[in-house]
Parts: C-alpha cells; sequence; structure tokens
C-alpha cells in the first residue's frame, strides 16, 4: 500500500514536473540519452574578443550574453524549422492575429534561485526599446515604425500586441529574457544611464545571471572566457532519459584572432570545434585524420552558407546618362550575369567547394528557393548577343566592345579591400569581361567607404558597380526588410527613394503581402513569385558562394544527425553535447 | 640641473600637444567614423545611427572633439572605447601587461646577446667568428617578423606530429585549464607561451643593434686614451673591458630611456600571427574600426612614456659623460 | 718634382677602392645588379605573362616543372625537356594533384622565343615579345609553379622583384629628398633665426608688403588661439584648466600686441624642424603607417596606390635622415672653407649646394643603402596587412602574403610558394653588406 501511494506520489510528481520541464528530444542528437557521460570541458574558440557582458550594449554575433542565455519564449525545432515552446508553455493566438498571449513554464529559476516570471520579459522589452540604451535590437520591437506592445497579465502569463499582421511574430517573441531583479532597479533610479554602466567586462562573473546553459566562470581578456554550468538550467532542461542538461561542466572559448593560428590548434587537439572556410584548411583537417594524427570528424559540404554574394550596379547615376541607362537596361544586367562564370569561382576561389547563387534567398534555405526561375548562366556568347542588341557590335582598337558613337562598355568594380575571396571574383570577373570586350576597371576599396558608397541615396551615388555580400535575416521570410521596398535603406541598385522600375513595385507589394500572410504555404507561394520577378528583373546579379564545413574532435558526442547539419542549425546543441573520452 | 629639467619639461609641452593633435588628426582624417560599420547591418535604421552618432559626440567638428578629449586627458580620464563601451584604460593597460611579457624579456636577452657579440665583433674584426656571427644576424634581420613566427610554429608542430611531444605552444597566452593552475603553474605557463615570440622578436632586433655595438667599440678602441692605455702597459683584458667598453656603452645606456615606449608599444605583427592577446591586436582592430578613444588615448601613453624616456636619457648622458654640462 | 708626387684622390676614389676589398660588400653589390637587372628586363626573363591564367582545364596550385635531362628511351643525356601534366583531385585532401603526361610527348626548352600573343613592355615604351626561354602548349614551364589562379610564380617572382625592388629605393629618395632639405635647412640655419615679423620701423621696400602679411599671420594665431580658449570654456565650463589655456591666449595676444609694431619676432627654424621629427618619431612606426593608410582608402587605381605606398613609408622614415644631416651640416658650417666662402660674400644658397652639401654626401650614401633593405622589409609588412600595392601588380610581400594566407597548406602541399621570402631575404642581406662595406670604406679609420 506504502508503496503504491509512493508511486502514486512520484508520479504525480513527475507528471507536475514534467509541465515545468522542457525535454531536449533525442532526434536532435545522433546520441542516445544513455551513452552521454557528464562532465568536461567543451573547448571552443572566437576570432574577435568580447566587448562586453552587457546584453543591450552587445553590436556583435555570437557576444557573451547571447552564449550563456541563448533563448527566449520560442525556439525553433531544427528537424522541423517550426517554432516551438521553450520558455513559455503554450501560447495562443487572437483570432484577429495581432495578439499573442503566451503561458511562460513555471519553476524556471534564473542563476541566482530567483524565480524568472513576466516581470523580466516586460523589463528586457523597456529597455530594448529605451532610445537612450542604443540597444542594437531597438528596431526589431518595431514593425513599421509602430511599436509591439508587451502586456503582462500576471506572473506567468504575457501578452504581445502587435500593430499588424507580420509573419515574423514569433522570431520577435523568441528575444532573450534577463533578470528584471537585476537590471530593474538600477533602470528605475539611473535609466538609460545606468544601464549602460552595468556588466562591463570587469563585472564580477559572479554577478552576471542568466536563465541558459551557462554562467560566467572567468574572462581573460584577449585570452579567453570560461563559462560553467548553470545548475538552475538543469532543474527544467532535460534529456529524454531525465538527466539535468547541460551534461557538460564547462565550455571553454579562446580567443585566437588569427585563423591560421586556430586551426594549428585544432591540428593539436586543443580546440574541439572548427569549422573550415577554405580547401587548404579542410585538405590540412583531412590529412591530419587520414594520417592518424587527429581524430576528428569533418563533413565536407554540411550544406551551403546562410549568406548572399553579389554584384550590384547603380541605377542612379545622373552625372553620366550614358553609364545610367546602360546600368539600368535589362540586357546589360543580363549580359553581365552571362559573363559570371560561376564554375570558375567556385573552383577558383572555393577549391571546388561552393554553390552558384541567382537569387536573393539563401541557397541554404530550400524550402523557399524557387527551383524553375529563369538563370542567365555563363555563356559569354549570349553575352556578347545582347551587348549587340544594345548596339555594341564593334571593337576599337584595344579590343573593346564600342557602339556607333565610339563609346566603349566600362565601368568601374569595387569591393572591400582586404577580402581576398572578394577580390579573386572580382579578378575573375573583369578577365572575363575583357575576353567579350568589356572593360571593368577594379578596385579595392576600404570597408567603409564602400558601405557610405552603397548606401549613400539620391539621383547620382559616386558608384558603378560593388561586389558584396548580405547575411542575416530571418527564416520566416527570407527576404530583406530594408531591401525590397523601395525606400529601404539597403535597396542597393536604386536609392532615389522611389520604385524606378513597374517590377520593383511590384515585389515590394508581393514582399509585404508575404510579411502578413501567415499561412506558411501561401506565404512560399508568394515567395516563389518574387522570386520569378526578380529573376525576371535582375536588380543585382548573384554570384557563388561557399559551403559550410563542420569539424569537431572526436572526443566530442551529441551532434546534430546528418540532415540537420547546415549552416543554419550548426553542428550540435551545446546542452547536448558530451565528451566521449 | 633642476632648472635644466624644469626648462626641458616646459618645451616638451609643445611636442606633447603637437603629437597628440597630429595622431588625433590622422585617425579623424579618414573617412567615416566608428558607425560607419553598423550601416550595412540591415536590422539598424539610419535614424538609430544618427542618434548614436550624436551620442558619442561623433557629429561635432573636429576642434570640438580635440578640445573635449583633451580636457578629460587633463583630468587622466582617457575617455570611452566605443566598441568595448568602457573606459580606454581599462581596456589597454591589461593589453600593455600582456605586451611587456613579450617585450621586457626580449629587449634584456638583446642586451645580454648583442653587446657581447657586438664586442667580439670589434674585437676580432674581419675573423671568421665574426663573418659567421655577422652573417647569421644579418640572417634575422632580413627575414620578416611574422614570416618567422609562421615557420618556427610548422617547425613545432612537425615535430608534435612525428613524436607526439609539443616542444612549445603555437599560439596564445595560456593553456586550457589555466584558472585551476598554482601561482607557479601560471607562471611557467605563461612562460612556456613566450618562447616562440621572445625568440622571434629577438633575432630580429640582435643584428641592428650588435652592429651598433659593435661599432661603438671600434670607434672607442680607435681612440687616444686606448693607445695610451696600452703604451703604458696595462693588460689587453683591462684596456678592452675597463676602458674602450665603458666609454662605447654610454651612448647605449644613455639611450635607454628611448626603451621605454617600446616596452608598452607591442611586440608588433608577432602578436598577431601567434595570437598573443598584446595590445598590437587590438590597436589594428581599434583603427580598423576608428574607435577613435582607444587609439588615440594609447598614443598618449606612449607619448608620455617617451617624453619622459628621452629626459631620463639626457639626464643619464650627462650624469655619465663628464664631457657634457648643462647650465 | 710634380712627377713624384702620388695622384691626390678624391673621397670618392678612395672610398671605392676600399669598398672593393670588402668581399661581402662587392658580392653584395653583384647580387642588386643582377636582381635590379631582371627586374628591369623583367619581361624577356619571365616565360609567362604574370597575369595569364587558364581555367579550361584550370592550373591552379601547380607544383614546379620537373626538367629532365635524360631520355628516358636511350638512357642519355639529351636537350633539357619538359613533360605536360594532368589534372586529378586528390580524394583525401581534395587538393589538385599533377602528374607528368608522357603520352603527350617530350617538350624541349626553347630559348628566345617568341610569344605574339603575350607581348610585354620594357620600361613601359618600347614592346616586344622574346622571352629568354619557354615550351610549346600544350606544355608548360612553371619553375616555381603556379598560385591558386594558375599563373606562373616565377614570372610573378621577377615582375614583383620590379614593384618591391624599386619602392626600397624610391622610398628611400623621398625621405632622402625631405631628410635632405630639412635637415640641412635645420643645420645650416642652427642659431641663425628667421624673423617672421617686421617692426614698423622696417616697413620699406620689401617689408611694405612682408610687413602687414607677417602681421595678418600673427594675428591669425593669436585671434584663433583666442578662439579655441573661448570653444574649450564653451564646451566644459570654466575650471583650473580653462582658466589656464584663457591665460595662455590672453599672454599670446598680449605679447604679440606688444611686441609687434617695436621688435622683429624671430622662429628658430632648427628647432621647428627638430620638434617636427620629434613629433612624428614620437608615434610608434606601425601604427602611424597603417593609420595613414587608413587616411587614403578610394584608391583610383593601383598604380596611384603604389605611389601612395612609396610616400607614405618615406614620409615616415625621413626623421633619422634629417637628425644625421643636421649633425653633420652643424659641423661642418663652421669650417674654415665656409667661413672663407662666407667672408668672400658668398650666398647662403652657394654655400649650402656647393660645400655643405657635399661634405654630408657620404653619410647619406651609408643612411641610404643602410635604410633601403628597411623599407622593403616594411613594404612586406604593409603587403602582409592587406595595405600595399593591389592588382594587377605584385610585389614580394603581396606573393607571401598569399602564400602566408594558404597556413599550413602552404608548407606541406605548395612549399614553392615560399620564394618570394627567400628573395626578400636575399636582397635585404645584399643592401645589408653593400651599406656596411659603403659605410667601412668611407670611415678614414677603418682603411685596410
Amino acid at each position: 500500500m506504502r508503496k503504491a501511494v509512493l508511486l502514486v506520489g512520484i508520479l504525480a510528481l513527475a507528471g507536475v514536473a514534467s509541465a515545468q520541464t522542457f525535454v531536449w528530444p533525442q532526434k536532435w542528437t545522433v546520441a542516445k540519452p544513455s551513452e552521454a557521460k557528464r562532465g568536461g570541458t567543451l573547448r571552443g574558440y572566437t576570432i574577435s574578443d568580447y566587448r562586453t557582458f552587457n546584453p543591450f550594449l552587445t553590436a556583435e554575433a555570437n557576444s557573451i550574453p547571447d552564449l550563456i542565455n541563448p533563448y527566449g519564449l520560442v525556439r525553433r525545432d531544427p528537424t522541423t524549422g517550426d517554432w516551438i515552446p521553450y520558455m513559455a508553455e503554450s501560447w495562443t493566438i487572437s483570432p484577429n492575429k495581432l495578439e499573442i498571449t503566451f503561458k511562460i513554464r513555471k519553476g524556471m529559476k534564473w542563476s541566482d534561485g530567483r524565480p524568472i516570471t513576466a516581470d523580466d520579459w516586460i523589463m528586457t522589452w523597456r529597455i530594448h526599446t529605451d532610445k537612450a540604451v542604443g540597444s542594437n535590437s531597438y528596431d526589431s520591437f518595431f514593425i513599421d515604425g509602430k511599436p509591439i506592445v508587451l502586456r503582462k497579465l500576471d506572473d506567468y502569463t504575457i501578452r504581445f500586441i502587435y500593430p499588424k499582421t507580420d509573419a515574423e511574430a514569433f522570431a520577435i517573441a523568441s528575444f532573450a529574457p534577463w533578470p528584471a531583479h537585476v537590471f530593474g532597479p538600477v533602470y528605475q533610479k539611473e535609466g538609460a544611464e545606468g544601464i549602460k554602466k552595468m556588466w562591463t567586462l570587469n563585472e564580477d562573473p559572479a554577478k552576471i545571471v542568466s536563465a541558459g546553459p551557462w554562467v560566467v566562470e572567468s574572462y581573460r581578456p584577449g585570452e579567453r572566457v570560461v563559462l560553467k554550468r548553470n545548475p538552475s538550467f538543469g532543474e527544467w532542461n532535460k534529456d529524454e532519459a531525465g538527466n539535468p542538461l547541460p551534461y557538460l561542466d564547462r565550455y571553454e572559448i579562446r580567443i585566437v584572432k588569427d585563423v591560421n593560428a586556430a586551426l594549428a590548434e585544432f591540428l593539436a587537439g586543443n580546440i574541439d570545434i572548427f569549422n573550415p572556410s577554405t580547401v587548404d584548411q579542410i585538405s590540412q583537417i583531412r590529412q591530419a585524420v587520414q594520417q592518424g594524427r587527429l581524430d576528428a570528424t569533418i563533413k565536407v559540404n554540411a550544406s551551403p552558407v546562410a549568406s548572399s554574394q553579389f554584384m550590384v550596379f547603380n541605377w542612379n547615376k545622373a552625372s553620366d546618362p550614358f553609364k545610367q541607362s546602360l546600368f539600368r537596361s535589362d540586357k546589360f544586367r543580363r549580359a553581365m550575369s552571362h559573363l559570371v562564370n560561376r564554375q570558375a569561382v567556385i573552383d577558383i576561389v572555393y577549391g571546388g567547394l561552393g554553390i552558384p547563387m541567382y537569387s536573393s534567398v539563401y541557397p541554404v534555405l530550400t524550402q523557399w528557393i524557387n527551383p524553375k526561375v529563369p538563370k542567365y548562366e555563363y555563356d559569354p556568347k549570349q553575352a556578347a548577343k545582347l551587348l549587340a542588341e544594345l548596339g555594341f557590335t564593334k571593337k576599337d582598337r584595344e579590343g573593346y566592345l564600342v557602339d556607333s558613337k565610339g563609346r566603349r562598355i566600362e565601368f568601374n568594380l569595387a569591393t572591400n579591400a582586404g577580402n581576398t575571396q572578394r577580390e579573386q571574383i572580382a579578378k575573375l570577373i573583369v578577365d572575363e569581361a575583357k575576353k567579350v570586350g568589356v572593360k571593368v576597371n577594379f578596385q579595392a576599396i576600404d570597408f567603409n567607404t564602400l558601405v557610405g558608397q552603397l548606401l549613400s541615396s539620391g539621383p547620382d551615388r559616386p558608384f558603378d558597380a560593388i561586389i558584396i555580400g548580405l547575411t542575416g535575416g530571418g527564416l520566416d521570410w527570407p527576404f530583406g526588410s530594408n531591401v525590397v521596398p523601395c525606400k529601404g535603406n539597403l535597396h542597393m541598385w536604386n536609392k532615389s527613394g522611389q520604385c524606378l522600375d513597374p517590377r520593383e513595385t511590384l515585389m515590394e507589394k508581393l514582399y509585404y503581402q508575404g510579411r502578413t500572410e501567415l499561412d506558411f504555404k501561401k506565404r512560399v507561394e508568394i515567395g516563389y513569385r518574387m522570386q520569378e520577378v526578380e529573376a525576371e528583373l535582375l536588380p543585382v546579379i548573384y554570384i557563388a558562394g561557399p559551403n559550410y564545413h563542420p569539424a569537431w574532435n572526436n572526443r566530442l558526442g551529441g551532434e546534430h544527425p546528418d540532415a540537420i547539419i547546415s549552416s543554419i542549425w550548426g553542428s550540435r546543441e551545446v546542452e547536448l553535447t558530451f565528451i566521449k573520452k | 640641473m633642476a632648472s635644466y629639467i624644469l626648462k626641458r619639461i616646459l618645451s616638451l609641452i609643445p611636442t606633447f600637444f603637437g603629437a597628440t593633435f597630429l595622431a588625433f588628426l590622422i585617425i579623424q582624417m579618414a573617412p567615416g567614423d566608428y558607425l560607419t560599420q553598423l550601416e550595412l547591418d540591415p536590422k539598424v535604421t539610419p535614424e538609430t545611427i544618427a542618434r548614436l552618432r550624436a551620442q558619442f559626440g561623433l557629429d561635432r567638428p573636429f576642434h570640438e572633439q580635440y578640445l573635449l578629449w583633451m580636457h578629460n586627458l587633463l583630468h587622466l580620464n582617457l575617455g570611452y572605447s566605443f566598441a568595448y563601451q568602457a573606459p580606454v584604460l581599462e581596456i589597454v593597460w591589461p593589453r600593455v601587461l600582456n605586451s611587456m611579457v613579450l617585450v621586457v624579456p626580449s629587449t634584456v636577452l638583446l642586451f645580454l646577446i648583442a653587446v657581447p657579440v657586438g664586442v667580439y665583433g670589434a674585437l676580432r674584426q674581419y675573423s671568421l667568428g665574426d663573418r659567421v656571427v655577422s652573417f647569421l644576424a644579418y640572417l634575422g634581420l632580413a627575414i620578416p617578423n611574422f614570416f618567422l613566427a609562421l615557420i618556427l610554429m610548422y617547425l613545432v608542430l612537425q615535430v608534435y606530429f612525428r613524436t607526439g611531444v609539443m616542444v612549445f605552444p603555437v599560439s596564445g597566452m595560456t593553456s586550457s585549464g589555466f584558472e585551476q593552475f598554482s601561482f607557479w603553474q601560471k607562471v611557467v605557463d605563461v612562460a612556456w607561451h613566450a618562447v616562440l615570440p621572445i625568440v622571434v622578436l629577438t633575432t630580429s632586433d640582435i643584428a641592428g643593434f650588435s652592429r651598433i655595438m659593435r661599432g661603438q667599440m671600434l670607434e672607442a678602441l680607435s681612440q687616444d686614451y686606448v693607445r695610451t692605455a696600452r703604451a703604458k702597459g696595462l693588460p689587453e683584458r683591462v684596456v678592452v673591458y675597463k676602458h674602450a667598453l665603458r666609454n662605447a656603452i654610454i651612448p647605449i645606456v644613455a639611450n635607454i630611456g628611448g626603451i621605454l615606449p617600446t616596452l608598452i608599444s607591442g611586440a608588433g605583427l608577432v602578436e598577431v600571427v601567434t595570437a598573443w592577446p598584446g595590445i598590437t591586436p587590438l590597436l589594428l582592430d581599434a583603427i580598423s574600426q576608428q574607435d577613435l578613444y582607444v587609439v588615440a588615448g594609447f598614443l598618449t601613453m606612449g607619448l608620455v612614456l617617451l617624453m619622459i624616456g628621452n629626459l631620463l636619457s639626457d639626464l643619464l648622458l650627462a650624469w655619465v659623460d663628464p664631457r657634457i654640462r648643462y647650465e | 718634382m710634380d712627377a713624384l708626387a702620388p695622384k691626390s684622390e678624391s673621397l670618392f676614389q678612395v672610398a671605392w677602392a676600399q669598398f672593393r676589398r670588402h668581399r661581402l660588400a662587392v658580392w653584395g653589390g653583384r647580387i642588386l645588379l643582377v636582381l635590379y637587372f631582371v627586374a628591369a628586363f623583367a619581361g624577356f626573363f619571365s616565360p609567362y605573362d604574370p597575369n595569364y591564367y587558364e581555367l579550361y582545364p584550370p592550373k591552379g596550385h601547380h607544383p614546379p616543372t620537373r626538367i629532365h635531362f635524360v631520355d628516358p628511351e636511350t638512357g642519355r643525356l639529351s636537350r633539357p625537356f619538359v613533360y605536360a601534366t594532368r589534372r586529378t583531385i586528390d580524394p583525401v585532401s581534395l587538393q589538385p594533384r599533377y602528374e607528368e603526361d608522357p603520352s603527350q610527348g617530350k617538350f624541349y626548352i626553347r630559348f628566345f622565343v617568341r610569344t605574339p600573343d603575350q607581348p610585354y613592355t620594357i620600361f613601359r615604351v618600347f614592346r616586344a615579345d622574346l622571352r629568354l626561354f619557354g615550351v610549346d602548349p600544350p606544355g608548360r614551364i612553371f619553375l616555381m609553379g603556379t598560385d591558386n589562379f594558375g599563373r606562373d610564380l616565377f614570372s610573378r617572382l621577377v615582375y614583383g622583384a620590379q614593384v618591391s625592388l624599386t619602392i626600397g629605393i624610391l622610398s628611400a629618395l623621398v625621405s632622402f629628398a625631405l631628410g635632405l632639405l630639412l635637415g640641412g635647412i635645420a643645420g645650416f640655419y642652427a642659431g641663425r633665426p628667421f624673423v617672421l615679423a617686421l617692426p614698423l620701423r622696417a616697413w620699406r621696400g620689401r617689408g611694405l608688403v612682408l610687413g602687414p602679411l607677417s602681421w595678418l599671420l600673427w594675428g591669425g594665431l593669436a585671434a584663433g588661439a583666442l578662439y579655441l580658449a573661448w570653444t574649450y570654456i564653451r564646451l566644459t565650463g570654466f575650471g583650473f584648466f580653462q582658466a589656464l589655456a584663457l591665460l595662455a591666449a590672453l599672454w599670446l595676444a598680449g605679447f604679440l600686441v606688444l611686441t609687434l609694431p617695436f621688435r622683429p619676432i624671430q622662429v628658430d627654424v632648427d628647432n621647428l624642424i627638430m620638434r617636427l621629427v620629434e613629433v612624428i618619431a614620437a608615434i610608434p612606426t606601425l601604427f602611424l603607417l597603417i593609420s595613414l593608410r587608413a587616411v587614403f582608402p578610394a584608391n583610383v587605381d593601383p598604380l596611384t596606390t603604389f605611389y601612395l605606398v612609396v610616400g607614405l613609408l618615406g614620409f615616415i622614415g625621413w626623421g633619422g635622415l634629417a637628425r644625421v644631416v643636421r649633425g653633420v651640416v652643424l659641423s661642418v658650417r663652421e669650417q674654415d672653407y665656409v667661413q672663407a666662402a662666407r667672408a668672400l660674400g658668398a650666398s647662403d644658397g652657394r654655400i649650402l649646394a656647393r660645400h655643405v652639401l657635399p661634405a654630408t654626401a657620404s653619410y647619406v650614401i651609408v643612411s641610404l643603402s643602410l635604410t633601403i633593405p628597411g623599407f622593403i622589409l616594411a613594404e612586406s609588412g604593409l603587403s602582409f596587412l592587406g595595405l600595399g600595392v593591389t592588382e594587377p601588380y605584385t610585389s614580394w610581400g603581396l606573393l607571401l602574403q598569399a602564400a602566408q594566407q594558404g597556413g599550413f597548406a602552404s608548407f606541406v602541399d605548395r612549399p614553392w610558394v615560399l620564394w618570394p621570402g627567400f628573395f626578400i631575404f636575399v636582397s635585404i642581406m645584399a643592401w645589408n653588406f653593400v651599406g656596411d662595406g659603403l659605410r667601412d670604406a668611407f670611415d678614414p679609420r677603418r682603411r685596410q
């Protein structure tokens, strides 16, 4: 009898507990929970030093706040890509689709033992949206200038109120909360100035409070940061066998400014994770593995990268009407696309390990890429034919195409100095263009100046063509909010402030349509249509990009199954990583 | 002597303002500013950037920025770093200390090796030994620093691959698990990591320095008083070490003051290649990001040290060389 | 009795004879002559255009072509020949591998070949297409392998020599010009200050124009100082330093008001120039170089970048030379023959040009030859950071940068990319030997 009571009691507790725990699915890792060993240190590295512990001031990717406290109410399931509740238990969407009410999981605690409640989200939101703080995330809490409002309904219920329906609504709800009991009092007393002084790199690590898997154990400037397990995390994050996560005791990140030095450390077995970006690095790793010097796994060509790379022509060049009409001409841009030898770029710049690009949608987003759009592939003869149709039929003494008035096709091509790969791409374009008779003058320009030129606005802008790339963006609607609309800051080819081509207007319309379409399938259809228009308009000429090749030392276990290793999801969940030996 | 020091300090003031002004000017002359890199971030609106710009004072005219900065400087406040959002001194000083771990031993080694080498070269001028040593010294001088570092790193790795023994670490200043080391273990760990960079640094400077020493020694040995000493019948050893060397070394010792600023200037590109967390990688970043106050603050520190160093040199020289006297 | 007196030799003749006795210096000189000669006629000595590469099939990372001297069938010595190569991808390292393919036949090395499809220019003026050696296609002769595009590294090395070696000399010349000019002026006018403001009573003749102009200059200076002090107070309120600044500005204005009409204001040029040298020397070289380089980002074309690098390096290096020149000039200035010339009424300019500057010649020559290797090294450092010359130019520093970016793969898979480092090293050593030899040659105490 007593046993039964005990059993019922335990089951009841378990039932209560399971409502309060998030179970990390075993399908997110190749290892079974019984294989996972507790303890050990994961040794990673980063190229750039950290700037601050303060989550409201960081401007970099992979900052320490992002590492120790990465998630919010929701997170994505890497096997499906869908949003799943994480720190929230569940949510409901209002009938007008403008409000989402989240029920916060009970029993979660901060690393200092205090409970995590709705106040934490409200305070974090307030501080992020305080202009005087200058947070990088400020803009993400506004849709078209109108604010998203958060309201606390009770300690464990919070409501997000959107000014309009938005496909990226959930992405906004995934922001990480920070402790109101730490930041609140300072914010109330000293406002933004007080917040800006908090959590500098000199702060005592014990005071850095987090809700995520790690807390900061120590930081040596320019050297390494050591994170250690946050026990409070394991109380509500467990694997399928009920073990608290993370398995690791520590996560150590060394700061190694030079990629060659980082590779050397990986080859010597001092770093566990390294993602090579060039064939030389991959070949070093593979040779070391084959010769038995290093026990590691490398997945070559695991997926394409989540970024784009393209050549953009300036449509606003009022001071040179000849060039302006050329750059605005469809045939000219298509001819230029025909001149880009994407395979040569992949072979020479990426050592054969890359992928050609033809659209603004990153090649890794396979569900979004429309396979049926026209592509203007490498075809110098077709390029010559199109240019001839534009009137460039003869060649002058130096071999360059001229029209009936003796004007050459000549333009300046720039990219950021110091980026060897882009400079090599530019060189290939210059050489290929010369063969057809187009004169391209290459300049390597300092990044700041380049950006200044690219983002300048008005009818006459100071560049001809620039090779550059974009990263970031969302998975729910992969078109940039400042790229597609004609008034957008990154509408790089045409910054006159107005749409010059009816297809631009059409794309803008489709962009907003897709943004407010909440049904995924319908959104994808709109996305397909957008790519069709984009391919016909060809506002920029996409080139090619490298692939993603993760590598790790075999002392690590718990990586993602091959199907979900990609540049979006990475090679593993750190929380499910363990040391095998 | 006191009035001389005072006069010297007064005359340093225009140099101080001149150099800080020049440094500030050069950094400002580069187009754009720290915030330009944010402009390509799709998430950040132009209004946010304009607001940040006003916040950082980057929209003010040049002379106002300089005056504000100088005002803070006079109150011993080096300003704030944009990138780190923390006081410049807090960021720069730990890295300077790290650099000193490389620079100080390498300078000491330099003296310890270059002086005897130079003296030997002067005494056995044009002998086989002199030529071999000169040749080796030139070797160190002629290979670019960063390249030598890479070659040494490669050799160490090759030894490791063949024998499994990591003779010296290839990068960084500390090993994994450093935090758990005892004090002495920490000292040994850092020293072990420092060997490779120090070797690279010392070898490249030995050539120049030993040549200077050699030249000085030759000069001293050809002086009249050496002839006199020899004529007096003093043993050669006394002539060389007690008379010639002492005089030869005067200008070198006097110039020790000039070493002061190099102590904080870091070990240059070697730090970048071996991933040593010194001042050079920090400054390279700051320059490329136009983190104005970090660069200006660091240069000011170097400047102050240089001026103190020069003053020290002058005083040392006056004290040591009886021929020089100041009113 | 004249016949018995030995012919008097000029300083340069003596120095030359001494130099020739210094064996290392002579060898250094010979090496340099060869390097510079080859660089001058780069087109002739390189088998391919340095920017030429093929894509079908690609020839990236091709190892140095093996030259065979023995005929495989007969086993006897034959004219040197090479084989064409076949490209495969190594399954483990994913790098291209090239194997000799005898089935395509032997390609004998031909000398004095003409390559009409790849003409070159000599000194940018004369067109030519004669090259020292080459092989018929599809054979290729890559003496030092190729880079990742497939461009012949030997040709790039030879053309790179043009840039690296001349940057050394050109930058040294810029330093030399600046240092000589400013150091000479400083030394010559030390203790003889210029008059930069004329009192009222001297406003005659030229003074009528110069006088008011100089007042304008000093007036502007005073006004500027007052404005700065006022801005300072406006921005930060009124405190100790602000009061100091105001006082300083007021003192300057008051001083000028009181002395301008009555006494001339003298400026010691020597002091000014040495201060400038001090100020520039106070800033660490590496940072000065990078900061200055960052000021000029919008490169119009690579040629301008080239001259920019030359100018920058030269600008940073003039201080040392100026000090040396100043010291020499100071000592020469008081010599008897200069005093005599002055007594005879020679103008300052004539004295400078005909008496003082030639005396500095030996010091300048030695200094130059010792700073040139420093500039070659500095250029390679700049290129390592990506701040040096750019495509389509190439320099040894740039070639090394490419080698370094490959990381350890460079050493293991492609050690031939390190040749430029060897050449930097050789040219620096050669210049150092020459410099040493020159210094010993000009030093009368080291006569052998």
